[in-house]
Protein backbone atom coordinates (compact mmCIF):
# COMPACT_ATOMS: atom_id res chain seq x y z
CA UNK A 1 0.00 0.00 0.00
CA UNK A 2 1.03 3.58 -0.62
CA UNK A 3 0.29 6.01 2.16
CA UNK A 4 -1.04 9.37 1.00
CA UNK A 5 -1.07 12.28 3.46
CA UNK A 6 -3.30 15.28 2.83
CA UNK A 7 -3.07 18.63 4.63
CA UNK A 8 -5.07 21.82 5.05
CA UNK A 9 -7.88 22.42 2.57
CA UNK A 10 -7.01 19.25 0.67
CA UNK A 11 -7.76 17.16 3.74
CA UNK A 12 -11.03 19.07 4.15
CA UNK A 13 -11.95 18.49 0.49
CA UNK A 14 -11.21 14.80 0.72
CA UNK A 15 -12.72 14.40 4.17
CA UNK A 16 -9.63 12.36 5.05
CA UNK A 17 -6.12 13.19 6.15
CA UNK A 18 -4.65 9.86 5.27
CA UNK A 19 -5.47 7.43 2.47
CA UNK A 20 -4.08 4.16 1.28
CA UNK A 21 -3.66 3.53 -2.43
CA UNK A 22 -2.89 0.00 -3.64
CA UNK A 23 0.56 -0.13 -5.24
CA UNK A 24 0.83 -1.37 -8.84
CA UNK A 25 3.70 -2.32 -11.12
CA UNK A 26 5.72 0.70 -12.38
CA UNK A 27 3.44 3.23 -10.73
CA UNK A 28 4.44 6.90 -10.84
CA UNK A 29 3.58 9.99 -8.88
CA UNK A 30 1.38 11.05 -11.83
CA UNK A 31 -0.64 7.83 -11.42
CA UNK A 32 -1.20 8.54 -7.74
CA UNK A 33 -2.41 12.07 -8.51
CA UNK A 34 -4.71 10.78 -11.27
CA UNK A 35 -6.17 8.31 -8.82
CA UNK A 36 -6.75 11.02 -6.20
CA UNK A 37 -8.19 13.48 -8.68
CA UNK A 38 -10.71 10.89 -9.82
CA UNK A 39 -11.73 10.36 -6.19
CA UNK A 40 -11.76 14.09 -5.38
CA UNK A 41 -12.38 16.10 -8.57
CA UNK A 42 -12.02 19.44 -6.73
CA UNK A 43 -8.33 18.63 -6.32
CA UNK A 44 -7.85 19.34 -10.04
CA UNK A 45 -7.66 23.09 -9.46
CA UNK A 46 -5.71 22.94 -6.23
CA UNK A 47 -2.15 24.08 -5.80
CA UNK A 48 0.17 21.99 -3.69
CA UNK A 49 3.69 20.77 -3.24
CA UNK A 50 4.43 17.06 -3.41
CA UNK A 51 6.81 15.06 -1.29
CA UNK A 52 7.70 11.40 -1.62
CA UNK A 53 9.07 9.88 1.56
CA UNK A 54 9.34 13.36 3.12
CA UNK A 55 11.36 14.69 0.18
CA UNK A 56 9.91 17.39 -2.08
CA UNK A 57 9.69 16.45 -5.75
CA UNK A 58 8.14 17.99 -8.83
CA UNK A 59 9.03 15.02 -11.04
CA UNK A 60 5.73 13.34 -11.92
CA UNK A 61 7.64 10.33 -13.27
CA UNK A 62 8.99 9.49 -9.81
CA UNK A 63 8.38 5.78 -9.27
CA UNK A 64 6.11 4.99 -6.34
CA UNK A 65 6.26 1.59 -4.69
CA UNK A 66 4.45 -0.17 -1.88
CA UNK A 67 5.46 1.32 1.45
CA UNK A 68 6.14 4.79 0.05
CA UNK A 69 4.57 7.87 1.58
CA UNK A 70 3.26 10.67 -0.62
CA UNK A 71 2.52 14.02 1.09
CA UNK A 72 0.35 16.61 -0.65
CA UNK A 73 0.73 20.01 0.96
CA UNK A 74 -1.23 23.12 -0.05
CA UNK A 75 0.01 26.57 0.94
CA UNK A 76 -1.48 28.17 4.07
CA UNK A 77 -2.12 31.88 4.29
CA UNK A 78 -3.32 32.50 7.83
CA UNK A 79 -1.25 34.60 10.14
CA UNK B 1 30.99 44.06 21.54
CA UNK B 2 28.52 46.23 23.41
CA UNK B 3 29.35 47.37 26.96
CA UNK B 4 26.42 45.96 28.85
CA UNK B 5 24.81 47.93 31.64
CA UNK B 6 24.32 46.12 34.93
CA UNK B 7 20.63 45.90 34.19
CA UNK B 8 21.34 44.29 30.81
CA UNK B 9 23.68 41.73 32.36
CA UNK B 10 20.89 40.75 34.72
CA UNK B 11 18.13 40.89 32.11
CA UNK B 12 19.99 38.71 29.60
CA UNK B 13 21.85 36.52 32.12
CA UNK B 14 20.06 33.32 31.00
CA UNK B 15 21.20 33.97 27.45
CA UNK B 16 24.69 35.07 28.37
CA UNK B 17 25.41 31.86 30.31
CA UNK B 18 24.54 29.75 27.25
CA UNK B 19 27.85 28.99 25.50
CA UNK B 20 26.05 29.24 22.11
CA UNK B 21 24.94 32.78 22.88
CA UNK B 22 27.30 34.31 25.45
CA UNK B 23 28.06 38.00 25.75
CA UNK B 24 29.01 38.14 22.12
CA UNK B 25 25.73 36.63 20.92
CA UNK B 26 23.67 38.84 23.21
CA UNK B 27 25.57 41.82 21.92
CA UNK B 28 24.76 40.70 18.39
CA UNK B 29 21.05 40.45 19.21
CA UNK B 30 21.09 43.96 20.65
CA UNK B 31 22.57 45.20 17.41
CA UNK B 32 20.16 43.22 15.20
CA UNK B 33 17.23 44.61 13.27
CA UNK B 34 14.22 42.46 12.42
CA UNK B 35 11.28 43.42 10.24
CA UNK B 36 7.93 41.72 10.85
CA UNK B 37 4.95 41.73 8.52
CA UNK B 38 1.79 41.40 10.56
CA UNK B 39 1.12 42.18 14.21
CA UNK B 40 -1.51 39.46 14.41
CA UNK B 41 -1.63 35.85 15.57
CA UNK B 42 1.92 34.97 14.53
CA UNK B 43 3.36 38.45 14.93
CA UNK B 44 2.29 38.58 18.58
CA UNK B 45 4.50 35.79 19.94
CA UNK B 46 7.29 36.66 17.52
CA UNK B 47 7.36 40.28 18.71
CA UNK B 48 7.15 39.24 22.36
CA UNK B 49 10.06 36.81 22.19
CA UNK B 50 12.27 38.95 19.98
CA UNK B 51 11.70 41.87 22.33
CA UNK B 52 12.38 39.75 25.38
CA UNK B 53 15.56 38.47 23.71
CA UNK B 54 16.76 42.03 23.26
CA UNK B 55 16.67 42.28 19.49
CA UNK B 56 17.78 45.88 19.11
CA UNK B 57 15.27 47.11 16.55
CA UNK B 58 11.95 45.58 15.57
CA UNK B 59 10.05 46.99 12.61
CA UNK B 60 6.36 46.06 12.51
CA UNK B 61 4.09 46.57 9.53
CA UNK B 62 0.32 46.22 9.85
CA UNK B 63 -2.41 48.47 8.48
CA UNK B 64 -5.18 47.22 10.80
CA UNK B 65 -6.55 48.36 14.14
CA UNK B 66 -7.13 46.07 17.12
CA UNK B 67 -10.54 44.40 16.98
CA UNK B 68 -12.30 42.36 19.67
CA UNK B 69 -12.16 39.26 17.45
CA UNK B 70 -8.35 39.50 17.38
CA UNK B 71 -7.92 39.01 21.12
CA UNK B 72 -8.60 35.25 21.00
CA UNK B 73 -5.06 34.78 19.62
CA UNK B 74 -3.27 38.10 19.11
CA UNK B 75 -1.82 38.27 22.59
CA UNK B 76 0.33 41.36 22.10
CA UNK B 77 -2.88 43.44 22.16
CA UNK B 78 -5.49 43.78 24.90
CA UNK B 79 -9.04 44.90 25.47
CA UNK B 80 -8.10 48.51 26.27
CA UNK B 81 -6.48 48.86 22.86
CA UNK B 82 -9.52 48.05 20.71
CA UNK B 83 -9.57 50.55 17.86
CA UNK B 84 -5.87 51.41 18.26
CA UNK B 85 -3.54 50.71 15.31
CA UNK B 86 -2.03 47.27 15.89
CA UNK B 87 1.49 48.57 15.37
CA UNK B 88 0.99 51.14 18.17
CA UNK B 89 -0.46 48.54 20.48
CA UNK B 90 2.50 46.24 19.73
CA UNK B 91 4.90 49.10 20.41
CA UNK B 92 3.35 49.74 23.83
CA UNK B 93 3.59 46.08 24.81
CA UNK B 94 7.17 45.72 23.60
CA UNK B 95 8.37 48.87 25.32
CA UNK B 96 6.72 47.86 28.58
CA UNK B 97 8.55 44.54 28.34
CA UNK B 98 11.99 45.76 27.28
CA UNK B 99 13.03 49.40 26.87
CA UNK B 100 16.23 48.25 25.11
CA UNK B 101 14.20 47.58 21.98
CA UNK B 102 13.60 50.29 19.42
CA UNK B 103 10.26 49.79 17.68
CA UNK B 104 9.66 51.14 14.18
CA UNK B 105 6.03 51.12 13.12
CA UNK B 106 4.62 50.97 9.60
CA UNK B 107 0.90 51.56 9.88
CA UNK B 108 0.16 50.92 6.24
CA UNK B 109 0.08 48.16 3.68
CA UNK B 110 3.33 46.76 2.38
CA UNK B 111 3.31 47.16 -1.39
CA UNK B 112 5.66 46.67 -4.30
CA UNK B 113 6.42 50.41 -4.09
CA UNK B 114 7.65 50.43 -0.47
CA UNK B 115 8.72 46.92 0.49
CA UNK B 116 12.27 46.80 -0.84
CA UNK B 117 13.26 50.12 0.63
CA UNK B 118 11.88 49.11 4.04
CA UNK B 119 13.46 45.67 4.32
CA UNK B 120 16.83 46.98 3.13
CA UNK B 121 17.20 48.52 6.61
CA UNK B 122 16.84 45.17 8.37
CA UNK B 123 18.90 42.01 8.91
CA UNK B 124 16.04 39.52 8.79
CA UNK B 125 12.35 39.42 7.86
CA UNK B 126 9.49 37.54 9.53
CA UNK B 127 6.34 36.77 7.58
CA UNK B 128 3.25 36.53 9.76
CA UNK B 129 0.81 38.08 7.32
CA UNK B 130 -2.65 36.74 6.53
CA UNK B 131 -2.86 36.69 2.74
CA UNK B 132 -1.17 35.19 -0.31
CA UNK B 133 -0.43 38.39 -2.28
CA UNK B 134 1.68 39.71 0.61
CA UNK B 135 3.40 36.35 1.10
CA UNK B 136 4.54 36.34 -2.53
CA UNK B 137 5.52 40.01 -2.40
CA UNK B 138 7.64 39.52 0.73
CA UNK B 139 9.30 36.40 -0.67
CA UNK B 140 10.23 38.18 -3.88
CA UNK B 141 11.43 41.32 -2.09
CA UNK B 142 13.58 39.24 0.30
CA UNK B 143 15.06 37.38 -2.67
CA UNK B 144 15.96 40.59 -4.48
CA UNK B 145 17.32 42.23 -1.31
CA UNK B 146 19.10 39.04 -0.15
CA UNK B 147 17.34 38.96 3.22
CA UNK B 148 16.66 35.83 5.23
CA UNK B 149 12.91 35.22 5.56
CA UNK B 150 11.37 33.19 8.38
CA UNK B 151 7.90 32.31 7.20
CA UNK B 152 4.98 31.04 9.26
CA UNK B 153 1.43 30.30 8.14
CA UNK B 154 -1.66 28.64 9.57
CA UNK B 155 -4.88 26.95 8.55
CA UNK B 156 -7.45 26.02 11.25
CA UNK B 157 -5.44 23.58 13.41
CA UNK B 158 -2.33 23.31 11.22
CA UNK B 159 0.79 25.40 10.87
CA UNK B 160 3.81 25.63 8.59
CA UNK B 161 7.22 27.11 9.39
CA UNK B 162 10.15 27.40 6.98
CA UNK B 163 13.16 29.65 6.42
CA UNK B 164 14.03 30.96 2.98
CA UNK B 165 17.53 32.21 2.27
CA UNK B 166 18.49 31.23 -1.26
CA UNK B 167 21.13 34.00 -1.22
CA UNK B 168 23.05 32.21 1.55
CA UNK B 169 22.11 28.55 1.03
CA UNK B 170 22.92 27.38 -2.52
CA UNK B 171 20.51 24.43 -2.20
CA UNK B 172 17.87 26.37 -0.30
CA UNK B 173 14.54 27.16 -1.97
CA UNK B 174 12.45 30.31 -1.98
CA UNK B 175 8.67 30.30 -1.43
CA UNK B 176 8.10 30.07 -5.19
CA UNK B 177 10.10 26.83 -5.36
CA UNK B 178 7.25 25.41 -3.25
CA UNK B 179 4.39 27.33 -4.82
CA UNK B 180 5.21 29.16 -8.06
CA UNK B 181 2.20 31.47 -7.79
CA UNK B 182 -0.82 32.12 -5.56
CA UNK B 183 -3.57 29.48 -5.63
CA UNK B 184 -6.77 30.20 -7.58
CA UNK B 185 -9.47 32.17 -5.80
CA UNK B 186 -11.93 29.32 -5.20
CA UNK B 187 -9.35 27.43 -3.18
CA UNK B 188 -8.57 30.12 -0.65
CA UNK B 189 -10.86 30.29 2.36
CA UNK B 190 -12.26 33.76 2.96
CA UNK B 191 -10.05 35.39 5.59
CA UNK B 192 -12.80 36.09 8.08
CA UNK B 193 -14.48 32.72 7.54
CA UNK B 194 -11.36 30.67 8.18
CA UNK B 195 -11.40 29.76 11.85
CA UNK B 196 -8.17 29.29 13.70
CA UNK B 197 -7.27 27.73 17.04
CA UNK B 198 -5.85 30.68 18.98
CA UNK B 199 -3.06 28.86 20.79
CA UNK B 200 -1.83 27.39 17.50
CA UNK B 201 -0.54 30.87 16.66
CA UNK B 202 1.57 30.73 19.82
CA UNK B 203 3.12 27.40 18.83
CA UNK B 204 3.89 28.43 15.26
CA UNK B 205 4.97 32.01 16.02
CA UNK B 206 7.25 30.87 18.82
CA UNK B 207 9.05 28.51 16.43
CA UNK B 208 9.49 31.47 14.06
CA UNK B 209 11.03 33.48 16.90
CA UNK B 210 13.39 30.62 17.75
CA UNK B 211 14.49 30.30 14.12
CA UNK B 212 14.93 34.07 13.76
CA UNK B 213 17.18 34.20 16.84
CA UNK B 214 19.21 31.21 15.54
CA UNK B 215 19.65 32.93 12.18
CA UNK B 216 20.73 36.19 13.84
CA UNK B 217 23.24 34.33 16.01
CA UNK B 218 24.23 31.92 13.24
CA UNK B 219 23.87 28.91 15.53
CA UNK B 220 22.37 25.44 15.16
CA UNK B 221 20.76 24.10 12.02
CA UNK B 222 18.86 26.50 9.84
CA UNK B 223 15.30 25.73 8.77
CA UNK B 224 16.28 26.61 5.22
CA UNK B 225 15.26 23.69 3.02
CA UNK B 226 12.99 22.09 5.59
CA UNK B 227 9.25 22.67 5.95
CA UNK B 228 7.96 21.99 9.45
CA UNK B 229 4.27 21.13 9.56
CA UNK B 230 2.39 21.15 12.85
CA UNK B 231 -0.93 19.41 13.33
CA UNK B 232 -2.36 20.58 16.64
CA UNK B 233 -5.33 18.20 16.66
CA UNK B 234 -3.08 15.17 16.32
CA UNK B 235 -0.17 16.81 18.13
CA UNK B 236 2.24 15.87 15.38
CA UNK B 237 5.16 17.62 13.75
CA UNK B 238 6.11 16.50 10.26
CA UNK B 239 9.13 17.59 8.30
CA UNK B 240 9.48 17.74 4.53
CA UNK B 241 12.86 18.19 2.93
CA UNK B 242 12.66 20.91 0.29
CA UNK B 243 14.89 21.72 -2.63
CA UNK B 244 15.63 24.65 -4.83
CA UNK B 245 13.61 24.28 -8.05
CA UNK B 246 15.82 24.93 -11.10
CA UNK B 247 12.60 25.95 -12.90
CA UNK B 248 11.58 28.44 -10.17
CA UNK B 249 10.26 31.64 -11.80
CA UNK B 250 12.19 33.71 -9.25
CA UNK B 251 15.36 31.95 -8.08
CA UNK B 252 15.65 29.29 -10.83
CA UNK B 253 18.10 29.05 -13.69
CA UNK B 254 16.02 31.10 -16.14
CA UNK B 255 13.87 33.35 -13.98
CA UNK B 256 10.83 34.97 -15.57
CA UNK B 257 10.38 37.33 -12.62
CA UNK B 258 12.92 40.10 -12.55
CA UNK B 259 10.90 42.63 -10.60
CA UNK B 260 8.13 42.68 -7.99
CA UNK B 261 4.60 41.79 -9.02
CA UNK B 262 1.37 42.44 -7.13
CA UNK B 263 -1.42 39.87 -6.96
CA UNK B 264 -4.99 40.75 -6.15
CA UNK B 265 -6.27 40.03 -2.69
CA UNK B 266 -8.65 37.11 -3.10
CA UNK B 267 -10.55 37.77 0.13
CA UNK B 268 -11.26 41.35 -0.86
CA UNK B 269 -12.59 40.25 -4.23
CA UNK B 270 -14.84 37.77 -2.56
CA UNK B 271 -16.04 40.29 0.00
CA UNK B 272 -16.80 42.80 -2.74
CA UNK B 273 -18.81 40.21 -4.65
CA UNK B 274 -20.92 39.22 -1.67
Amino acid sequence: MIRVLLFGMLADMAGERELEVPGKESMTLADILDHLQRLFPTMNDAMFLLAVNQQQTSDMNTTISNGDEVAIMPPFSGG
Amino acid sequence: MIDFTEEQIERYSRHIILPEVGGEGQSRLLESKVFMIGAGGLGSPVAYYLAAAGVGAIGIADADVVDMSNLQRQIIHNQDRIGMPKVESARETIQALNPDVKVNTYNYRITEENVREIIREYDLVIDGCDNFPTRFLINDACFFEKKTLVSGAMFRFEGQVVTFKPHADAKGPCYRCLYPEPPPAGLVPSCSEAGILGALAGAVGTIQAVEAIKELLDIGESLSGRLMIFDALRMEWKKLKLHKDPGCPLCGENPSLTELVTYEEVCEIRAAGQ
